[in-house]
């Protein structure tokens, strides 16, 4: 394996292992969801937005939100509230006016930054309760249209939900709207976890102020904090300073895992909730999944009818001409004179 | 359907490709020959073939061409004269068309809407606002703003409905009853690879954590 190709398994490997996703190797460590161990009801809990954004291209925007929540979300739950569901998330990612458009294929259609919105809205109509993974979702944006995820993001978050994200090169702004980062440095290791800044301030203050108490040149008030933070852990490269191994040994770090302990502690004091989720291998009865991706194949062939067409119109043909032939001789030997005499032979001299 | 052949411009170049080639005579194959089987004096035989003259063994291939196809080799230069005028005819059109015309798609692409049944429901609305012109008055001026905002609008009480009754839902009470996702110690190993190395960390609902590798 080359440099590259490890940096980016380890990029994705955090995303794929926590939301038990990976198909390789060994994982070991402890994951629980409050305080008790993950079950089979995990990934339901959990939206994965990728970084590529599939979705049919002839469905508008509201169907395929209306598919997700009605296929993902618990059989118990009437369809009126898994449609309600659907109106509040549209609203919520401010898709209203979007909501009858038509997705297309990339490049024309919807543009990035809407269908980067309706990703997510579609991986929100299933209900991750848990967490919400999202992987590098401001990647191909420009810098406004990085901006506006993040702000729906942020506003995701105030509604509850809980966000974990990679981001590739953050802005200062788009940076400061995170509540919590977590670096990881070379091989792996753990350079820094925790708050970015004062809830109240959304600053970088927390995070500054640990790289320059231990020992980090101080950050210039107009810098990047979060460029500041790369240059200093990307030093661990040509071995200046250990900031995994500093990590380890901080407060910070300390008071990270007395708070998972006390999470730990606090939550599995809680009553098991009995949740639909962890019995079923899928949500929806083996009925509305059939009846759904029928209507939703029926629908794609209407609306991108050249295929269908195609084949309708060929068979007409043959049939044609096949069922012709074996009825009359005479009209199948004609046809291949038609064919193979007049059209080669006697270029274009149909009329004799 | 003959006049296919005249608006195609294959044709000509066939034409004037299988003129050129056939200039030499094609001698007959002695089935060819009638009549057949007899000896007889050439004066009185010729070739069961397209393009055939009386006394001769061989067929010319202007002779034949003439005959099956009505070519002649006296076309050769109308039709090259055709196939430019075509060149011409196509071509112009071709390129006047491609400098007028807008061709969607490029660029950040359009928006299309399907038609189904709510949004043309909301344009039907929207037009209707559009009729009013106490509503003109106090929108604005310009028809397609005015189309703009009335469409927004109206699709937006269409989720309008519902979401008040959610908002209220959506309390710090539900915040505090979803669950923390804790993970401590994680280490993940493939092909030798360490790559992941005693990972501790939280994700707490209302919160977003950014997750940046060097």
């Amino acid at each position: 394996m080359s440099r590259y190709q490890l940096l980016l398994i380890q990029y994705l490997q955090l995303l794929t292992t926590l939301s038990q996703r990976q198909t390789s190797g060994i994982v070991t460590g402890e994951m629980l969801v409050d305080g008790k161990p993950l079950n089979s009801g995990f990934q339901k809990g959990t939206g994965f937005v990728q970084q590529q954004d599939n979705h049919l291209p002839t469905q508008t925007v509201r169907e395929a939100i209306e598919f997700s929540a009605l296929l993902r979300q618990p059989r118990e739950i009437s369809k009126a509230q898994k449609l309600a569901d659907v109106d509040y998330i549209i609203n919520l990612l401010e898709l209203d006016d979007l909501q009858d458009a038509i997705i297309g294929f990339p490049g024309a259609g919807l543009g990035v930054e809407r269908r980067k919105r309706v990703t997510i809205a579609v991986e929100l109509a299933a209900k991750p309760d848990l967490l919400l993974f999202l992987d590098e979702p401001t990647s191909g944006l420009d810098s406004a249209g990085a901006a506006s995820i993040v702000r729906l993001l942020r506003k995701l978050a105030d509604d509850g939900q809980a966000i974990l994200c990679t981001i590739h090169q953050p802005s200062a702004l788009l940076f400061e709207s995170f509540d919590n980062l977590l670096l990881l440095g070379m091989g792996g290791t753990t350079a820094y976890f925790g708050r970015i800044g004062e809830k109240s301030s959304r600053n970088s203050h927390v995070v500054r102020t640990y790289f320059e108490q231990n020992g980090a040149p101080p950050c210039p008030p107009t810098a990047n904090v979060a460029e500041y933070i790369l240059e200093l852990t990307a030093g661990d490269r040509s071995g200046k300073v250990k900031w995994g191994s500093r990590w380890s040994s901080s407060i910070q770090a300390a008071s990270a895992k007395q708070a998972i302990e006390e999470f730990k502690a606090e939550r599995s004091k809680r009553p098991v909730i009995h949740n639909s989720r962890e019995e079923r291998e899928f949500s929806a009865t083996v009925w509305t999944q059939i009846s759904l991706t029928t209507q939703r194949l029926l629908v794609d062939l209407y609306r991108d009818a050249a295929y269908p067409y195609g084949v309708l119109f060929s068979n007409i043909i043959v049939g044609l001409v096949l069922g012709l032939a074996f009825q009359r001789k005479q009209f199948f030997i004609l046809t291949i004179r038609v064919l193979l005499n007049k059209f080669l032979h006697r270029f274009g001299e149909w009329s004799d | 359907m003959k006049f296919l052949s005249y608006i195609n411009g294959v044709s000509y170049v066939f034409e004037g490709y299988m003129v050129n080639e056939f200039t030499y005579s094609i001698p007959c194959s002695p089935a060819q020959i009638v009549p057949f089987n007899e000896a007889r004096d050439v004066t009185y035989q010729s070739c069961a073939f397209a393009g055939n003259k009386p006394g001769s063994l061989s067929v010319e291939g202007s002779d034949y061409l003439g005959a099956s196809f009505g070519y002649s080799h006296t076309h050769l230069w109308r039709n090259v004269g055709i196939i430019i005028a075509f060149t011409v005819l196509y071509v112009i059109p071709t390129i006047v068309a491609s400098e007028l015309l807008p061709f969607a798609g490029g660029g950040g692409g359009n928006t299309v809407f399907a038609p189904t049944r709510e949004a043309k429901r909301a344009v039907r609305q929207s037009e209707a606002r559009q009729d009013d012109p106490e509503a003109n008055a106090v929108k604005g001026t310009g028809a397609n703003i005015q189309f703009d905002l009335a469409s927004t609008q109206s699709t937006s009480e269409r989720t309008a409905r519902t979401s008040d009754s959610q908002n209220e839902k959506k309390s710090p009470p539900d915040i505090a009853q979803r669950p923390i996702f804790t993970w401590k110690d994680l280490n993940y190993t493939v092909n030798g690879h360490h790559l992941l190395n005693n990972i501790d960390g939280y994700v707490k609902p209302g919160e977003m954590t950014v997750y940046i590798l060097v």
